[in-house]
C-alpha cells in the first residue's frame, strides 16, 4: 500500500507541472490579443497595475504598461518611462519605421532608465511581470519592453545587530540583493570579480548570486558550488538558510559547514582567500564555502586590531571552546568518580555545598543546564524590555530561589553560567548552537564513564570533525591534515606583513598575497 | 589503488601512521620487560634493536617497488599462489587480531586501575572497540589525518614525562656493559617487539601516493619511535634504578607521582587523561588494514562492506581480549605476541622478498 502511495503523488506531480504550464506561444502583434491572452493573470493579482496610454502618430500607437504594485519605484517609472512617452514623444523620428525598428527606436530615443530588454513569448512576459519587472506593450509590435526600474519600501542599510565590531565598517548586508552585491563591490573593485546570478525554487523564484574572484578561486570548487546550487529542485526558499543545508556535505553533521556572515567587509576577506560566496536575495546574510573548522573561531577584529592583542584573544576563544564544552562535564566526573583530584581545600567547600542537595551530580547539572537553554530560548523572541525582565528574574531570583530550595549547589550553578557565558564567547552564531547541542552528550559520558568518557567523547569528535568535508576540502585543516604554512593564522593570528601568502588549506590559483619583494600590488 | 574514500595518504602521514602504531600504552612497561633483561643497558638495546626495523622496513619497500600498484592480499597471491598466499593473508589477520586485543586489553586495565575501579572490564572494551570501528570506517585519509593530529598532542602529553628528570640520579645509568653480550642480545630480541607496527605498511604500501618517499618515511618513524623510547627507558633508569623499576608495574605511570606540582594533585590521571584517547590509536591503524586486507581476500566491495568486516574484526579483538584471566595473564600473552611479530614483522618481508626475487620477472607481468 505504501508502495502505491509512493507512486501516485509522481504522476500527480507531472499532471500539476502540465496543467500549470504556461503556454511558450509567441506573442501576438495586436495589443487586444495580448491583453486577452494576459486577462487570466491579470484577473488573480489585483496587485498587478495595468496602465493604458498611447503615443501619439498617425495612427496613434495603443500602449499598456503592467507592473506590480509597490514592487517597483514609482517615481522612475512616471518620470522616466510614461512621462516621455506621452509628453516628449519624438513622433517624428518614427515615420514610416516598421515594426522592428519602431521598438528600437521607442527606447533609444524616449525611455530613459538603463536596465532594458525586449521579449517575445508569452510564457517569458508572463514571469517577467512577477519578477517585478515593469512591462511596455505596444499595439502592432510584437516585441514587448522589459523594464527593470526594482524599487519600492526597504530596510536601510544598519549595522550588523549579530557581528559588531569596535573597528571595521558598520554596515551590514540587507534584504536586498542588489544593494547587498553593491556592498560589496565597492569593497573590491576587482574586474576579476565574478557576479553569476540563478534562480533558486519553482514558485519563490528567488534570486541567488554566487560571487568569486576569477583568478584566485579554485575552478573545481566554484563548478562544485554552482552544481549544488542548480541542483536545488523545490518550490521555494524563504530564507538563505535553506540553500546552507542544501549544499553543504554531511548534513547529518551538527557542526556548520557553511561560513554565514552579515559583514561585507568579512564576506570580501573571505572572497580575497579564495572562498566562493553565495548572496540569496531577502536574506541579509550572504555564505562563503568551503569552510573550515578553525573559521568559526575567527572574528573581523582578530584582522583590524594589532597582532599580539588579537592572538591573546583568539587563544582566549579556543579555551573558551574546550571549557564551554567540556566545564560541566569535568565537574560531573571529577565529583563522581575522581574527587581526589581536587584539591583539597576546594574539595570541602563543594562537598559542603552539596550536603543539602539530594541528586546526584549529574541530575542536578542538568535540571541547571536545561533550565538555562530554556531561559535563553525564552529570552531570544521577546520584545527587548520583557526580555530583560525575564533576564533579570532568571538570573537573580532563579538561581538563589533554586539554591534554597536545594535543587542545586551554588557551585553548579557557576559551573553551568561559566560555559554558557564561554558559549557566547565564540564569535560564530552556527558554531554558538553546535556547542550547545555538543556539551550535553558530553556530560551524560561523563556522568557514566567519568574522565575516560570525557576521553572518549572528544576522541569521536575529534575524528568526526576530521572526517568533514567542506565543498570537498578537509574541514578540519589546518591543523589534520597538518599544514605548517596556515599555523600562522589559526592559534594565533602573526604580523600582517608575514601573512603574504594565502592559506593553502583552501584550494586557489594564486598563493601570493602581499608583494613583499618590493613591488607595490598594482594600484588602480 | 584506492581505498574507501578513494584516496590515498601522504608519506608525511605514513610516518605517523606508524609511530602511532607503535607507540602506546607499551611505552607505560616498556622500561620494566627490557631492564629485567638487560639491567643498566636497557636503554642501548632499545638502540640496537632498531637493526630489526631498519631492514624489515627497507626490505618492505624493495618489494613494493617490485609490485607497487598491488595490494597486499593481490601480491601474496600472485607471490605464493592462490591458496598459500591467502592462507598467509589470513595469519595475518590473524596476528593483527590477537596483537591488537592485547593491547585494547592493556589499555582496558589501565583504565579500570586508575579510571573507573567498579565498571565491568566488558564494557570499558567495547568504548575501545567502537573507537576503532567508528574511525575505521572514515577510511584512510581520515585515519592518516587523526594520526598526525593526535601524535602532536602525544608529543605534548609527552613532555610531561620530562618533569621528573630533575630528580634522577645519572650514577643509576653506570655501569654500562654490565649485562654482557648475553643480556645485552636477549634484550636486544626483547625490545624488537616494541617495534611492533610497521608491518603496516606490508597493507599500506601500495596506498601512499609517493612510492619514493617511503623508505624515507619509515626511516624517520622509526627514528622517532626510538628517540621517545630511549628518552622513557633513560628517565625511568634516572628516577627509580634497574631494580626499583622492577617493583612497579606501570613505570613510566608512577613516574608522574614522583613530582609535586601545587595545584593539580595528581598529575598521572591529566597525562593518562589524555594518553587514554590515544589508546585505541595502534588498534584503529592495524584495524583497518586487518578489514581492508580482508575484503580483497574476499573479493567484495570495499564500499560496501568495510564497515561490516570492521565490525567483525572489532568483534574479534573483543572476544579475544576477554579471554585472558588477568593483567598477569596478558602479560604472559604478550610473550607469544612477541614470536608472533617476529614472524609476521621480521620473517614475512624476508620470505615476500625471496620469493619475488624468485618469481619476479613472471609476477610483475603478470601485474
Amino acid at each position: 500500500m505504501k508502495k502505491a502511495y509512493r507512486k501516485a503523488p509522481k504522476d500527480e506531480q507531472a499532471w500539476k507541472e502540465e496543467k500549470q504550464k504556461i503556454p511558450d506561444t509567441k506573442l501576438p502583434p495586436a495589443l487586444k490579443d495580448k491583453m486577452q491572452m494576459l486577462q487570466p493573470f491579470l484577473q488573480k493579482g489585483a496587485d498587478i497595475i495595468t496602465r493604458s496610454f498611447y503615443l501619439e502618430g498617425d495612427p496613434p500607437i495603443s500602449a499598456v504598461s503592467i507592473h506590480l504594485n509597490k514592487v517597483i519605484d514609482d517615481e522612475t517609472l512616471n518620470q522616466d518611462i510614461l512621462r516621455p512617452l506621452m509628453i516628449n514623444w519624438h513622433k517624428d523620428s518614427i515615420q514610416g519605421l516598421g515594426a522592428q525598428n519602431l521598438i528600437d527606436a521607442i527606447y533609444t530615443t524616449s525611455i530613459t532608465t538603463s536596465q532594458i530588454s525586449k521579449r517575445d513569448t508569452f510564457a517569458s512576459l508572463v514571469q517577467t511581470i512577477y519578477d517585478g519587472l515593469t512591462v511596455l506593450l505596444f499595439d502592432g509590435i510584437e516585441e514587448v519592453l522589459v523594464i527593470d526600474i526594482h524599487g519600492g519600501e526597504f530596510r536601510a542599510i544598519d549595522a550588523p545587530p549579530a557581528e559588531q565590531t569596535m573597528r571595521g565598517s558598520r554596515e551590514g548586508f540587507i534584504e536586498r540583493l542588489d544593494i547587498n552585491l553593491a556592498l560589496v563591490r565597492r569593497r573590491l573593485r576587482d574586474p576579476n570579480l565574478v557576479v553569476v546570478k540563478t534562480l533558486v525554487g519553482k514558485r519563490t523564484r528567488t534570486q541567488v548570486a554566487i560571487l568569486y574572484i576569477e583568478d584566485i578561486a579554485d575552478p573545481n570548487i566554484v563548478t562544485e558550488v554552482k552544481n549544488r546550487v542548480d541542483q536545488m529542485n523545490l518550490d521555494g526558499i524563504v530564507a538563505s538558510g535553506y540553500i546552507e543545508q542544501f549544499i553543504e556535505d554531511s548534513p547529518t553533521s551538527i557542526f556548520p559547514q557553511v561560513f554565514i556572515t552579515e559583514r561585507p567587509d568579512k564576506l570580501v576577506a573571505m572572497l580575497l582567500e579564495g572562498r566562493v560566496a553565495i548572496i540569496a536575495d531577502n536574506t541579509p546574510l550572504s555564505f562563503a564555502v568551503p569552510a573550515l573548522f578553525v573559521q568559526f573561531i575567527q572574528a573581523p577584529e582578530d584582522y583590524y586590531e594589532k597582532t599580539f592583542f588579537s592572538s591573546y584573544i583568539r587563544v582566549l576563544r579556543y579555551i573558551s571552546l574546550l571549557i564551554a564544552i567540556s566545564l560541566p562535564a569535568l565537574y560531573i566526573a571529577l565529583l563522581t568518580y575522581q574527587p581526589e583530584l581536587i584539591p583539597y581545600d576546594l574539595l570541602i567547600s563543594f562537598a559542603r555545598a552539596r550536603a543539602n542537595v539530594p541528586f546526584p551530580v549529574i541530575v542536578e547539572a542538568l535540571i541547571m543546564e536545561v533550565i538555562i537553554q530554556m531561559v535563553i530560548e525564552a529570552g531570544l523572541r521577546l520584545p527587548q524590555q520583557i526580555g530583560q525582565t525575564v533576564g533579570v528574574v532568571s538570573g537573580i531570583i532563579l538561581g538563589q530561589a533554586a539554591i534554597s530550595a536545594k535543587l542545586a549547589s551554588p557551585i553548579v550553578i557557576l559551573i553551568i553560567s561559566i560555559s554558557i557565558i564561554c558559549t557566547y564567547a565564540l564569535p560564530s552564531a552556527s558554531l554558538v548552537l553546535t556547542v550547545r547541542l555538543v556539551r550535553l552528550p558530553i556530560m551524560l559520558l561523563a556522568s557514566i564513564f567519568g574522565l575516560f568518557g570525557i576521553a572518549f567523547g572528544w576522541v569521536i569528535i575529534q575524528a568526526h570533525l576530521i572526517g568533514m568535508e567542506s565543498m570537498g576540502v578537509p574541514y578540519f585543516g589546518p591543523l589534520a591534515p597538518m599544514r605548517y604554512a596556515d599555523l600562522k593564522d589559526s592559534f594565533i593570528r602573526t604580523f600582517m606583513k608575514k601573512m603574504n601568502q594565502r592559506p593553502v588549506s583552501i584550494p586557489m590559483q594564486d598563493r601570493k598575497r602581499q608583494g613583499n619583494d618590493g613591488k607595490e600590488p598594482q594600484q588602480q | 589503488m584506492k581505498d574507501k574514500a578513494g584516496s590515498t595518504i601522504t608519506s608525511k602521514q605514513l610516518i605517523f601512521i606508524i609511530v602511532g602504531s607503535q607507540l602506546g600504552i607499551r611505552i607505560l612497561f616498556l622500561p620494566r620487560e627490557i631492564s629485567k633483561v638487560a639491567g643498566e643497558d636497557a636503554w642501548l638495546c632499545v638502540l640496537i634493536a632498531t637493526i630489526a626495523p631498519i631492514i624489515a622496513i627497507y626490505i618492505i619497500d624493495r618489494l613494493g617497488k617490485r609490485m607497487p600498484d598491488m595490494g597486499y592480499t593481490q601480491m601474496s597471491q600472485a607471490l605464493f599462489g592462490k591458496f598459500f598466499g591467502s592462507l598467509l593473508v589470513v595469519i595475518f589477520i590473524g596476528y593483527i587480531i590477537g596483537f591488537e586485543s592485547l593491547i585494547v586489553r592493556i589499555f582496558s586495565e589501565v583504565t579500570k586501575l586508575y579510571l573507573l575501579p567498579k565498571t565491568p572490564l566488558p564494557v570499558v572494551l567495547f568504548m575501545y572497540v567502537f573507537t576503532v570501528v567508528y574511525v575505521g570506517n572514515k577510511g584512510l585519509r581520515v585515519i592518516g589525518r587523526l594520526n598526525e593530529l593526535l601524535f602532536y598532542l602525544i608529543l605534548a602529553n609527552f613532555l610531561v614525562l620530562l618533569i621528573p628528570v630533575g630528580q634522577g640520579d645519572y650514577t643509576n645509568l653506570l655501569p654500562a656493559g654490565v649485562s654482557g653480550w648475553d643480556g645485552m642480545a636477549m634484550g636486544s630480541l626483547k625490545a624488537v617487539y616494541y617495534y611492533a607496527g610497521f608491518e603496516i605498511l606490508l597493507v599500506l604500501y601500495s596506498l601512499v601516493n609517493r612510492k619514493d618517499e617511503i623508505l624515507k618515511a619509515g626511516m624517520i618513524a622509526t627514528a622517532i619511535t626510538t628517540g621517545l623510547y630511549i628518552t622513557i627507558v633513560v628517565i625511568c633508569e634516572l628516577v627509580f634504578g634497574v631494580t626499583g623499576m622492577q617493583e612497579q608495574l606501570f613505570p613510566a605511570l608512577i613516574l608522574l607521582k614522583v613530582v609535586q606540582i601545587p595545584v593539580v594533585e595528581r598529575l598521572e590521571f591529566i597525562f593518562l587523561f589524555f594518553w587514554l584517547g590515544m589508546g585505541a590509536r595502534s588498534a584503529i591503524n592495524s584495524g583497518f588494514a586487518a578489514a581492508l586486507s580482508l575484503t580483497q581476500l574476499l573479493h567484495v566491495d570495499e564500499k560496501k562492506y568495510l564497515l561490516y568486516l570492521l565490525i567483525f574484526i572489532g568483534l574479534a579483538i573483543y572476544i579475544v581480549a576477554l579471554l585472558p584471566e588477568n593483567l598477569i595473564a596478558v602479560f604472559k600473552l604478550s610473550t607469544y605476541a612477541g614470536y608472533g611479530f617476529y614472524v609476521v614483522g621480521i620473517a614475512y618481508p624476508i620470505i615476500y622478498y625471496i620469493m619475488a626475487l624468485a618469481r619476479g620477472e613472471k609476477v610483475e607481468q603478470s601485474a
